[in-house]
């Protein structure tokens, strides 16, 4: 039976614990404004530079619109478990977490999600209202829940395939090269740093069938009005079943890797 | 009748690697087998507390990991409170309490009383048991100045009487303790132990601890001891002094330099001072008629005859019982 009352208390002491790090959090917070509009000077130039008035669709205000809100929704996607199950495999501190009646995994991922909370009500969620406000969006009720829905199984889809990665460290130790090539690969497949409406029509078209796409272009997007909920629900049935199998091939790669720890700390 | 645990012949074999050199660039190492357990069998019953003794590597570290489902046996079975520690890890952990001592569960950033509150919700305890134990812990342990400050700012002594605490609030029937008391002051470490023995008469709760430090092995009813990955004793302090304790430390006090070479065929002098001799006796050989009649030879001021201390007997026994267990590593 799922410790329900004990992961929730751990996600809660991930938060507090978390909190020990304020200024970290003012630091990022002024970041989240920088990134974008290092990103709007390049596309900038290539808009200005093209004499293009749109590209994929996009003008060039849409494009700032677009990496105002890039920044807080991959914010909120993000996730912590590669580091955190890394960390407690190098130092040996998994040892003490199977000591408790809690499901590994499952703790793992309450962690990274109290971490991802804490960026949404610090961070994610402040960027998201200024860029709301300066871009003057026009939300509905339905684009918001369809946007939370979007965060939620984005978020989803990337915890479990870092889990996958993470449980790699048991053999290897150290898998921070994988984790960086995995962010890597996530950016530009989930269009944070290019939307997907810059890439030919041919690899939008494969781009859109990834679950990557849920991580951050669908839910931008979404708040920007320039998807169908047609695509939405499609998007978001194909995210759900590649979690869903991903779900079930982490469970088993997990029953058996963990097997092949060897000392677990010394 | 059911033993609290169960160890039945257990190996543990895992992939280790060795650098070939200590230069700035040796980058290549050989990968070799470390085996860290060697078929070890054990049984602890309930109400026991059990000394796991053994050098640095020996395996106790690897084998309490079994124990408690965090290390999957290469080989062997074992049963801990009825249950298979890997299949059934969580129904194990909440009947059993684990300080692992260099891995503490504390949060680094928050005083311990967050981790206090956090093991009352993982175990479910309820809030009136709760707050009773929590009171009896910081009184005994002198924690009242301690556990509202920031973890990283406690010292080794004062986090690894935290992380006890935390371990043992849920009340456990089996409390595994790897070097609990590492880093901790003297009046701690016999707060810790007679929390122990509290513990034990009041809820005849099961202790395995392992110890480097021969004050703890002293309240143990029994002590098991590993080297390589081998058991290489299993019985009582008193059967440990029986076979590897029996000389006896003769301390003598001259009034004037003696000769001391006349005193190499009574034993083995292990110090000499000015006017003072310590060596070790074999009770065969120094029987109480020779010793009256070394006393009387004059020249002694003052003599004392004692037990060899308990290091000096573990010792005795890692070099014994070690040289005979088979090697536990294999370069492959």
């Amino acid at each position: 039976m799922v410790n329900l009352s004990g992961n929730f208390a751990l996600f809660k002491a991930t938060i507090k614990s978390q909190m020990a790090y304020k200024t970290d959090y003012a630091i990022s917070l002024v970041f989240g404004i920088i990134r974008p509009l290092i990103l709007l000077a390049v596309w900038g130039t290539i808009y200005i530079g093209t004499g293009l008035s749109t590209i994929g669709g996009l003008t060039l205000a849409s494009t700032a619109a677009y990496f105002f809100l890039a920044i807080p929704v991959t914010m909120s996607t993000n996730e912590d478990v590669v580091e955190i199950m890394q960390g407690d495999i190098q130092q040996g501190a998994i040892a003490s977490s199977l000591v408790k009646p809690m499901s590994y995994p499952l703790g793992v991922i309450c962690r990274s999600l109290g971490g991802v909370s804490l960026n949404v009500v610090l961070l994610a969620l402040p960027l998201m209202l200024l860029s709301i406000a300066v871009f003057h969006l026009a939300l509905t009720p339905s684009m918001v829940l369809l946007f939370v829905v979007e965060l939620i199984i984005g978020s989803a889809f990337l915890h479990i395939v870092n889990f996958i990665i993470a449980t790699l460290s048991i053999q290897l130790t150290n898998v921070y090269g994988m984790m960086i090539t995995m962010w890597d690969i996530t950016t530009l497949l989930s269009g944070a740093t290019i939307p997907l409406n810059f890439f030919p029509a041919a690899v939008q078209h494969v781009l859109l069938l990834l679950p990557f796409s849920m991580v951050c272009y669908m839910p931008v997007m979404t708040l920007l009005g320039m998807v169908s909920e047609a695509q939405v629900l499609s998007g978001i049935a194909i995210t759900l079943a590649g979690t869903a199998l991903l779900a079930v091939a982490a469970y088993f790669w997990w029953r058996h890797v963990a097997k092949m720890m060897g000392s677990a700390g010394g | 009748m059911d033993h609290v645990i169960d160890v039945k012949n257990v190996s543990k074999k895992f992939k280790a690697y060795e650098n070939k050199g200590s230069g700035l660039f040796s980058f290549r190492r050989k990968s070799y087998l470390k085996r860290a357990l060697n078929g070890v069998s054990l049984t602890i019953d309930k109400g026991e507390t059990v000394a796991l003794l053994g050098k640095n590597g020996s395996g106790k570290s690897t084998l309490i990991k079994i124990m408690c489902g965090i290390l999957f046996p290469t080989s062997g079975s074992v049963r801990v409170l009825g249950l298979d520690p890997w299949e059934q890890r969580i129904s194990l952990s909440r009947r059993i309490g684990v300080v692992l001592g260099a891995h503490g569960q504390l949060y680094w950033d928050l005083p311990a009383i967050d981790t206090f509150e956090l093991m009352r919700k993982v175990y479910g305890i309820p809030k009136s048991d709760y707050q009773g134990r929590l009171d009896y812990y910081l009184d005994l342990l002198e924690l009242r100045d301690v556990y509202k400050r920031q973890v990283r700012t406690l010292s080794l002594g004062e986090q690894m009487k935290c992380n006890f605490v935390a371990s043992i609030l849920h009340n456990p029937e089996l409390v595994i303790l790897d070097e609990p008391t590492i880093g901790v002051d003297l009046p701690s470490k016999q707060a810790l132990r007679t929390a122990i023995l509290e513990s034990r008469k009041e809820n005849g709760t099961t202790f395995l601890l392992t110890t480097h430090i021969v004050e703890d092995i002293t309240m143990a009813d029994r002590i098991l001891a590993l080297d390589k990955g081998n058991v290489i004793f299993d019985g009582s302090k008193r059967k440990l002094e029986t076979l590897f304790g029996n000389k006896k430390v003769v301390e003598l006090e001259f009034s004037e330099t003696p000769d001391y070479d006349k005193y190499v065929e009574l034993g083995k002098i292990t110090k000499v001072e000015g006017n003072y001799l310590r060596m070790e006796a074999d009770p065969k050989v120094l029987t109480s008629a020779r010793f009256t009649r070394l006393l009387s030879k004059g020249n002694i001021i003052d003599y004392r005859v004692g037990e060899q201390d308990l290091s000096g007997i573990l010792m005795r026994l890692y070099k014994v019982r070690g040289a005979k267990a088979p090697r536990g590593e294999g370069h492959g």
